[in-house]
């Protein structure tokens, strides 16, 4: 059954093509609602959320981008949604790695499972504004008005976040070796 | 960004990644949309349910309204012996004698102790007043029905066309074709007695009106003393045909104000306002009012509440630090006296770091209110003095709030409750006999509980309002 077979199942509420539609999406959107969330069953809190607007609001997919992408989007909003009480922390981040020089490849040969733990070291704030320019793909505009910030304060917290997670990946590098 | 090798790193190691959900969740989802969707009809269904209970109120009360109450519905036979008047004999007021052909049914129904044997007795009903006009008699009423009739009185002619037409119309639906003159009136402070000559035995002929009370009297005589006002009154309303009714007003109205913001509570007491602030308010809203006695009435309905603020302030923080800095110290020379000399040293410094931020909160109200109003006047102008309390639900707010220095926007839709407190001079005008014009004046101190909402304070306003609104009275 091919995602447009899906899609019009799910439309006719059946049962059948939902779960297909489910276990299609739920692994990467699992993966998603882990960057936001505290914890694994905060995170499954917002995957059933995020499923419940997909299905309720399945027949406004309009098939002209990718359908993943809306699925993605969904899901993020609803992530969004849940932590929007949540302070958000924007507490200084060393700038330690101002000058820094950093070998993009080195990214290449760390695990996601690495990389992901780096970055739930960073305040809050920083972490939802990396996850969703670098891992999203929102603009930062778009981030502006997701966490109510200003655009510039989005650029500027983004380029620490970046060098944060570039300066420990170095740290992380040289101890291994 | 995406030409960056570093954001394509990271969105190729983590954008596709995978982790697995627990078992059976798919299952929970659907059983939570399920809830999810029940939860959303309920809401609806309330509301439905509360539309329809409203309607059917306002239709059942209007129905019962209309019905004549058995329980209070007395006739009075009017004795058809009509002495001659003599010209002479003539007289304005005529005495109301108790021993006149009364019958009175339902009388169980009445008080053992009351007046119900004082009857009122038209001894004739045609004769000339004081002022020289006609007024012509119940029986040539009757064989000229045709007749336009009118009233001749010179200066009275202008009350009549306001008043007495007005009133008929309205509280006796009369047919225009046989639409009866003024006979009589009288106004003693807010009561006012308006007789019609009638002219048909089955139509009534007075009506007395006050603001707690609007009562038609059938077959009523309309001559007698008017210093007897208040005994013809009281006598007659066990002659009436009709109950009595109080008046029901319905008030609609929209709002605009300037408010003035109260001093803040908490944990940001150091928040100083430093620029202009604007709060404004808005609302539109509906009141239902009733009277109890003498001129107070109640009153309840709804209002739709938005309050805008916007602030500058200063978040003053205070810190002391260390600091090397040259000070000027003196040596007491035995040859040189005091001599002063500079050394770097290290001193004490206390700083303040002001922080000026722009704070802008809206929140939306619905707000219940229940009141007393107090009527001052009731003439041309109706003036009345409301003073009311109201159960205010916040239901959506959009605030900003300062944490660490940094001004977070936050959006609730939570529900809180608070109460507010509001005294307004309503000046009424009357366009016509069920439709009045009004303007009120009122101050209201308004509470919102947003902290609750994630706000650092409770805010809490003056509002200096002015309504414009319609009055319709239902009876």
């Amino acid at each position: 059954m091919n995602t447009e077979d899906l899609i019009e199942g799910c439309i006719k509420e059946d049962r059948v093509c939902q779960r297909e539609l489910y276990n299609l999406f739920a692994g990467k959107m699992m993966a998603v609602c882990m960057r936001y969330a505290n914890n694994r069953m905060e995170a499954e809190d917002m995957l059933q959320d995020g499923f419940i607007k997909i299905f309720d609001n399945i027949k406004s997919f309009k098939k002209e981008g990718s359908f993943e992408g809306w699925v993605r989007r969904i899901m993020v909003n609803t992530a969004l949604n849940k932590i929007r009480t949540r302070k958000n922390e924007f507490k200084e981040i060393d700038d330690i790695s101002l000058n820094l020089s950093f070998d993009d490849h080195l990214i290449e040969k760390m695990s996601e499972k690495d990389i992901l733990d780096i970055i739930d070291t960073m305040p809050l704030g920083y972490k939802y504004v990396f996850n969703l320019y670098a891992i999203e793909g929102f603009s930062h505009k778009e981030i502006a008005e997701s966490l109510g910030i200003e655009e510039a304060s989005s650029r500027s917290q983004y380029s620490k976040a970046k060098k944060y997670l570039q300066h420990k990946i170095i740290s992380l590098e040289k101890v291994n070796l | 960004m995406k030409n960056n090798l570093f954001e394509k790193n990271i969105h190729s190691k983590l954008g596709n990644m995978e982790i697995v959900p627990s078992d059976g969740l798919f299952d929970k989802t659907m059983q939570k949309r399920t809830l999810a969707q029940k939860k959303s009809l309920t809401p609806f269904l309330y509301k439905t349910f509360a539309v329809l209970l409203v309607s059917a109120s306002v239709i059942g009360a209007i129905w019962y309204l209309k019905q004549d109450n058995p329980q209070i519905k007395t006739s009075t036979i009017v004795s058809q012996d009509v002495p001659e008047v003599k010209l002479e004999s003539l007289q304005d007021d005529f005495e109301i004698k108790p021993d006149n052909k009364v019958e009175i049914s339902n009388v169980d129904k009445l008080k053992a102790n009351n007046e119900t044997k004082v009857g009122v007795k038209s001894k004739t009903l045609s004769k000339i007043n004081n002022n020289g006009s006609k007024l012509i008699s119940r029986d040539n009423l009757n064989k000229n029905k045709s007749i336009e009739l009118s009233h001749n009185t010179g200066n009275n002619k202008s009350i009549f066309e306001d008043n007495g037409e007005n009133i008929y119309e309205r509280y006796f639906d009369a047919n225009s074709k046989y639409k009866p003159s003024l006979s009589k009136e009288f106004h003693q402070g807010n009561s006012h007695l308006y007789v019609f000559n009638s002219i048909d035995e089955s139509l009534v002929d007075a009506v007395f009106v006050n603001h707690l009370k609007i009562a038609k009297y059938n077959k009523f005589t309309n001559h007698f003393p008017k210093n007897e006002f208040y005994q013809v009154t009281n006598q007659t309303e066990f002659s009436r045909s009709s109950k009595s009714r109080k008046p029901i007003f319905f008030d609609v109205f929209g709002l605009l104000g300037f408010a003035k913001a109260m001093p803040f509570n908490g944990e940001m007491s150091n928040l100083m306002k430093t620029g202009s602030e604007v709060v404004q308010n808005s609302a539109y809203g509906f009141r239902v009012i009733t009277p109890l006695k003498d001129r107070w009435s109640v009153f309840s309905g709804l209002n739709v509440h938005i309050q805008n603020a916007k602030y500058q302030f200063d978040y003053v923080t205070i810190s002391n630090e260390k600091e090397v800095k040259l000070v000027t110290r003196y040596l007491n020379d035995p040859i040189l006296g005091v001599v002063p000399f500079s050394v770097l040293d290290t001193v004490d410094v206390t700083k303040s770091i002001t922080n000026t931020f722009q704070l802008k909160n809206n929140y939306k109200l619905i707000q219940i209110p229940f009141g007393f109003s107090y009527h001052i006047a009731y003439k041309k102008f109706d003036v009345g003095v409301n003073l009311s309390s109201m159960l205010n639900v916040n239901v959506q707010s959009q605030i900003m709030n300062i944490d660490d220095l940094k001004v977070q926007t936050i959006e609730s839709s939570k529900h809180t409750f608070s109460m507010s407190h509001a005294l307004g001079l309503q000046v009424a005008y009357g366009l016509s006999p069920k439709w009045k014009v009004f303007a009120e004046p009122s101050l209201q101190f308004l509470t919102i509980q947003s902290k609750k909402v994630g706000n650092s304070i409770d805010e809490r306003f003056l509002n200096r309002q002015l309504a414009l609104g319609l009055k319709y009275s239902l009876f």
